[in-house]
């Protein structure tokens, strides 16, 4: 195709002439694609494009010489930029490659395209994968969900925040990956795909449950319910992705048929058991019915809005947990400060399971003042102290760098000391030296008397 | 129990699914059914080409939406089909014969040539298609369609018949964009425009009358042998005096008027330019305008013809110092100044255009034009992003006749015979073979050598496969479309317009 643009003026001439109708209500023109090219300046003007060899080391993350230049260009064999779509095939399989494509397909002129976007939505392909092998591992598990207890439904009134939050984001993402295909949004609709797929059910949700998935915490009946949850929001998903990516879903999709195969239609149960039988009992991925949003009444902003809370509270203890170097194996007690009056104090405290599982804890104390917890580090979040004190191991470890730090710069004061109370070294030196030697000094006499304080 | 392998391995999963898909008929479309249709019509790949990253995208775009929509309970038709691409088509035949054969196109008789054509489309076509197989495209492949097939050759010929009776297709002289390689007329998008470092020369020519010279600055002093005219601006007062006034071309020893043209850029060179109405396209609207002689002095080979005297049998490219040379043999150049020069070429053979006057087939415009405009404008047919409607207005203002002949073997034969002893005579026949008239006396008749432009069968594309002219079920419940995916390809475009509204 050389010229779209003239061959869509000539279709809606010739449709109006012959058809007495414009060929197509609407036109969709993608950007073109641009891939990075690389190049050396050659002496004596003009530049040379570098080797298929070379140009794939840097793109594989090689460091790039100074010598090197880069950018994005039209692709072309004469700037060595092209990327071939069966060799990403080959690589990356195909349902990463249209991923990436649809992800990649913005409303600008412009569409950049290198290795790394296939391989991110490989990494994409991986991950459903193992968060769907971990479904089936878990329905399969010491306490299997069969057919039967599907067929039943889920119970809702014992439904957490934890479900009712992802039920709640698995309608918003069903809406919201419709609208924008509607709108060749692409872009947005792989992106919200893959979000709720990976950040929300993989990260969030299924941590979430796994200690009652395994039977460490909550009822039988909870177990169950999450078990079915899984059922329903993977067969959901299942649908959602198919059309980006046909091929992991078909398969998985046909999997969840094989585990469920004889399955029925049970009257009166609740709307998400029933929307899944039904899908499972297409014959495939591709002629089952695309999700769509299931019960508009559980797009629940005040669950989102308390999650989003337990979210920030997550991410802040992590990010105290990096500050302090902890290993990710090392559990600690977390300790949250804050007003009795605080909602949001209320809302953590009723949720604290949810934080328990996304953390590694032995335990999270709420407290209306501050607790003494001697060594530890704290954390701010809206008008809340999240603390973690330093795990005994650790506190050892750090008594012995204290009492080490407390003898250097017992030496150190010592011998500014005896400097400052030297009179020739006082009258001769410059005014600013003298004058810098006490304030260091100074800085060092309050450091030793932090240590002292921390080590008694 | 259901278990998954530790790892995804696409490799095995994809092959196996999409021969499960298409055994059980998914991709199909029916006609019949009361679902609410929904229809792509693919934009047809190159039938010898092979997928890059730009089908990948936007075969991956439409099959996302195909598959959405018929997830959704629609009726859905993902249209496939292949594009026989006249010039690509050809000139890599060409290329090919020439290496096994040692023969040029014109060595063949055309019927052999064409058989080469077809066994080359049957032996790659397959490439193309099972790759967009890979890329797990769900089209209805039951009705796979080539812009070659008899249904298409069909269409394009009720087609031309129907515009040609309307009076909207006719055949006339036309100033083409010429491939002296290909020899062929290329339409205004299939030339690329390169800068080059050339020269601008300053020739004198003679007044008639003796009182002295006018000077010309050329970009193409090899071309003055087929001027008809000086020009200058009419706002120019330098040279009030001069207009009307005779000049004594040198070497073709011709008289030509000195005339005042709007068109004429006071500021470019010496403000003073030679008209050779055949050989540019300003040059050939001022021809019209006035009413100049039109000389050509080219032939389809790219070489000078007998109206270049002493020069003929020259190509274009070696008669340029020639001329220059025999001007200062003459005492006539003036001087020579570098010059960046902006030259078409052609897309696909990368030779250097010349502008050539030719009898074409064209396809009137000036009736469309509004109805283009109104359609977007009126948002019968929307455009997204959005931000492209000015590009397509633009476009659609700066329209020129579409010239839809070629001077290829490879397409749609152009359906006119014409009279031996008096060419005027034409039978337009959209029937199969020949007309009637031309059975009863063959000797007396011969078809037009040409074939339609590419782009007139993929014109037809979004009706002519759902089985235009018939009225067929699927026109009706697939027509309209639903929406046209395609890539914007229109950079190039931009700057060539502008060369032709000068």
């Amino acid at each position: 195709m050389t010229s779209s643009f003239f061959w869509v003026a000539r279709m809606i001439l010739m449709g109006e002439y012959a058809m007495d109708q414009v060929p197509f209500p609407e036109v969709f023109l993608h950007g073109l694609i641009y891939g990075k090219s690389y190049w050396r300046n050659v002496e004596g003007g003009g530049i040379a494009y570098l080797s298929d060899a070379e140009r794939r080391e840097y793109e594989q993350g090689k460091p790039i010489p100074k010598d090197v230049q880069c950018k994005w260009e039209k692709m072309s064999k004469s700037k060595g930029n092209i990327i071939d779509p069966l060799e990403i095939i080959d690589d990356y399989g195909t349902d990463a490659t249209r991923m990436a494509l649809c992800a990649s397909a913005t409303q600008s002129r412009e569409i950049d395209l290198d290795r790394r976007r296939f391989e991110e939505f490989r990494n994409f392909t991986n991950k459903v994968w193992n968060g769907a092998r971990f479904v089936f591992m878990n329905l399969d598990g010491e306490a299997p969900l069969t057919v039967q207890e599907f067929e039943q439904g889920l119970n809702e009134s014992i439904l957490g925040l934890e479900d009712r939050w992802i039920l709640s984001k698995m309608n918003f993402t069903i809406q919201s990956v419709n609208d924008k295909l509607g709108g060749y949004l692409f872009d947005q609709a792989a992106l919200e795909a893959y979000d709720f797929f990976w950040k929300e059910f993989c990260s969030y949700y299924l941590e979430i449950a796994k200690p009652v998935l395994f039977g460490k915490v909550g009822t039988p009946a909870e177990r169950k319910n999450k078990q079915k949850l899984l059922v329903i929001i993977l067969c959901q998903a299942m649908r959602l992705i198919h059309p980006m990516a046909p091929f992991i879903t078909e398969e998985l999709f046909q999997l969840l048929k094989q585990r469920f195969e004889g399955i029925k239609l049970n009257p009166s149960i609740d709307p998400y058991t029933t929307e899944a039988i039904q899908a499972l009992l297409a014959e495939a991925c591709i002629v089952a019915p695309y999700p769509k949003v299931v019960r508009a009444s559980d797009l629940n902003p005040v669950i989102e809005e308390s999650f989003d809370l337990v979210g920030k509270v997550v991410y802040t203890i992590r990010n105290i947990r990096g500050e302090m170097k902890l290993q990710p194996g090392v559990a600690t007690a977390v300790h949250i400060v804050g007003t009795p009056s605080d909602p949001h104090l209320k809302m953590i405290s009723d949720h604290r399971h949810i934080i328990a599982a996304l953390v590694k804890t032995t335990g999270i104390e709420i407290h209306h003042s501050d607790p003494n917890l001697g060594f530890s580090s704290t954390g701010v979040l809206d008008g809340m102290k999240i603390s973690i004190p330093l795990p005994d191991e650790l506190l050892q470890q750090e008594k012995i760098r204290l009492a080490k730090e407390k003898e250097r710069l017992e030496i150190s004061i010592e011998k500014m000391k005896v400097q400052l109370s030297n009179p020739e070294f006082v009258g001769n030196a410059p005014p600013q030296l003298v004058e810098k030697h006490k304030l260091q000094l100074d800085q060092a006499e309050r450091a030793l008397a932090e240590v002292s304080k921390k080590l008694s | 129990m259901t278990e998954l392998a530790k790892t995804y391995e696409a490799k095995l999963v994809d092959d196996k699914w999409y021969q499960f898909w298409k055994k059980q008929g998914f991709f199909k479309a029916d006609s019949t059914s009361s679902k609410q249709p929904y229809c792509i019509v693919m934009p047809p790949p190159n039938v010898t080409g092979s997928l890059h990253m730009g089908h990948a995208l936007v075969s991956t775009l439409q099959d996302i939406l195909i598959r959405w929509k018929r997830m959704l309970g629609y009726e859905v038709l993902w249209m496939p089909g292949t594009d026989h691409a006249g010039i690509s088509t050809q000139t890599v035949v060409e290329r090919h014969l020439m290496k096994t054969h040692g023969k040029k196109r014109k060595d063949f008789p055309r019927e052999e040539f064409l058989n080469h054509v077809w066994t080359w489309k049957e032996e790659k076509e397959g490439n193309i298609l099972n790759q967009l197989q890979r890329m797990g495209s769900s089209c209805d492949w039951s009705r796979l369609r080539f812009t070659m097939d008899e249904g298409n050759n069909r269409a394009v010929r009720v087609m031309f018949k129907k515009m040609y009776d309307d009076g909207l297709i006719y055949r006339g002289d036309y100033l083409v964009n010429w491939d002296p390689v290909t020899q062929t007329a290329l339409a205004d998008d299939e030339v690329e425009y390169e800068d080059r470092q050339s020269f601008l020369w300053h020739l004198k020519y003679p007044l008639k009358d003796g009182s002295g010279f006018v000077q010309v600055a050329t970009t193409r002093p090899e071309t003055m042998l087929g001027d008809t005219a000086i020009a200058v601006s009419p706002k120019d007062s330098r040279y009030t005096h001069l207009i009307g006034k005779m000049v004594l071309l040198p070497i073709a020893n011709r008289e030509i008027p000195i005339i005042a043209d709007h068109r004429v850029d006071a500021t470019f060179g010496t403000g003073m330019v030679k008209v050779t109405p055949a050989h540019d396209p300003n040059d050939y609207q001022m021809g019209l305008t006035h009413e100049l002689e039109f000389i050509n002095i080219m032939t389809p080979e790219g070489n000078i013809n007998e109206n270049g005297g002493a020069f003929q049998g020259l190509s274009m490219e070696a008669a340029r110092p020639a001329v220059v040379a025999e001007m200062k043999k003459l005492g006539f150049l003036e001087k020579v100044e570098p010059h960046l020069n902006r030259v078409g070429v052609s897309y696909r053979s990368k030779a250097t255009i010349e502008p050539f006057m030719s009898k074409q087939w064209f396809v009137k415009m000036d009736g469309f034009a509004k109805k283009l405009q109104k359609a977007v404008h009126d948002g019968k047919t929307q455009i997204i992003p959005k931000n492209w409607d000015n590009t397509y207005f633009h476009w659609v203002n700066n329209l020129r006749d579409w010239c839809i002949s070629r001077q290829l073997w490879w397409g749609h034969r152009i359906p006119i015979w014409y009279r031996r002893d008096d060419p005027s005579q034409m039978i337009c026949y959209d029937g199969e073979g020949m007309p009637e008239a031309v059975k009863n006396d063959p000797d007396a008749w011969m078809q037009d050598e040409d074939v339609l432009d590419t782009w007139f069968s993929s014109a037809l594309w979004p009706f002519s496969t759902l089985g235009w002219p018939e009225k067929t079920e699927e026109l009706k419940k697939f027509y309209p479309n639903s929406v046209l995916v395609t890539g914007h390809d229109i950079l190039f475009f931009l700057g060539s317009t502008h060369d032709f509204d000068g």
